[in-house]
């Protein structure tokens, strides 16, 4: 196997972020109510690790040791700030919807983590590998987590204003508890039992 | 010469990303206003204006319904929401102002159908200019022996009290979704 699938495959399921590594976990509980936002959120944060990942690792041998981390949160934020004008300008709705937990992504633990871990020590190549797979492993996560939320807390699912199915008895008696914190925390844990389970994760 | 260049790297260094980031941002964020405001509907900012005479630039929320206005220099002047009432004849419909969370700035009236003697006596009585400035735990259909408030004009109180609802109604549901 080439390094860069390697490495872009690592962060779907090996090292998955949310189901496997547990970070990031605030946006993903707090805007996995809906599929609509796991979206947003799963785009903005694959545009900012991409780029950041890119940038960081180009510049690896230029940046000083001592002044690395206020750097790599400088091109995160800048990156971050790009996206946030970039949704308001385009997709207003989601941007709106997302809230706070955009601009949040500035301090993402994964972003920063991969940026300090693997960007700043490894080839352009490689770094770029290993923000796609970690975009892949965060949106699948997410979207995981929301279709089971919005199914079962608002009884069927909407996707950017099309409702592409409802299911008849929970559209009219939905488990609020779903949209809640706690759904997300009792789903998310449900999933990572299932995948234990069939043995997709190996060790939690 | 080298040795100070040296210790000193890491601040220019530091510098520098700062202002390659800012230049960065200055760029984008002139892009993105382009692109607001070219989205702008001429004739919605025309009526806001009317509420803000500075505002040259707004956006609007679609989930809360929430107009928030900018100035030339994007300083934040306040917000702008629609709200509805029912007087003598039907619905009045206004469009009201706010500053901030708590003081409104201006209304301005949308629609009504009112009869035009009692219209004309809100207009004549200065009802309207009740609500500069008013703060907004005032904003309630008050009595002569209570302290500030809308005073209804007399004779025209059924209208009075439409308005001043249309503009609670604006309001009130609104004011935990501004930020």
């Amino acid at each position: 196997m080439s390094g860069f699938s390697k490495e872009f495959k690592k962060g779907i399921v090996i090292s998955n972020p949310v189901f496997v590594l547990a970070l990031s976990l605030c946006p993903v509980l707090a805007v996995t109510d809906t599929l609509d936002k796991a979206l947003g959120m799963s785009g903005a944060f694959a545009l900012v690790i991409i780029a950041s990942n890119l940038i960081i690792s180009l510049m690896r041998k230029m940046i000083p040791d001592v002044v690395r981390i206020p750097v790599f949160v400088i091109i995160i934020a800048t990156f971050v700030s790009i996206v946030e004008m970039l949704f308001q300008a385009y997709i207003p709705a989601i941007y709106s919807a997302l809230g706070i937990y955009l601009s949040l992504l500035a301090v993402n633990c994964l972003i920063l983590g991969r940026a300090e871990a693997f960007a700043s020590r490894n080839k352009v190549s490689d770094s770029l590998a290993d923000a796609l797979g970690m975009s892949v492993g965060f949106c699948l996560a997410l979207i995981l987590i929301s279709f089971f939320r919005e199914l079962l807390g608002k009884g069927g699912i909407t996707v950017f204003g099309n409702e592409l199915f409802t299911l008849p008895v929970l559209a009219e008696n939905p488990i609020s508890v779903f949209g809640m914190s706690m759904g997300a925390f009792l789903v998310m844990g449900l999933l990572i039992a299932f995948f234990k389970q069939i043995g997709v994760i190996k060790d939690v | 010469m080298l040795d100070r260049f040296k210790k000193y790297y890491p601040l220019f260094f530091l510098v520098l990303v700062i202002l390659a980031s800012s230049a960065l941002m200055m760029s984008a964020e002139k892009i993105n206003r382009l692109v607001l405001e070219s989205r702008q509907a001429p004739e919605t900012l025309a009526l806001l204006q009317q509420l803000f005479t500075e505002a040259t630039f707004y956006t609007y929320r679609v989930d809360t319904e929430i107009y928030t206005l900018y100035d030339s220099r994007r300083h934040k002047l306040g917000y702008a929401m629609y709200g509805e009432g029912f007087g003598y004849r039907g619905k009045i419909t206004v469009l009201a102002g706010l500053k901030d969370k708590e003081t409104i700035h201006n209304i301005i009236v949308i629609n009504q159908i009112e009869d035009i003697s009692y219209w004309n006596m809100l207009k004549n009585n200065n009802f309207f200019a009740q609500f500069i400035g008013l703060k907004i735990e005032e904003c309630y259909p008050s009595f002569a022996w209570l302290p500030g408030g809308v005073d209804a004009v007399s004779g025209s109180t059924i209208s009075s009290r439409g308005v001043t609802n249309a503009v609670r109604d604006a309001i009130l549901d609104k004011l935990e979704y501004l930020d």
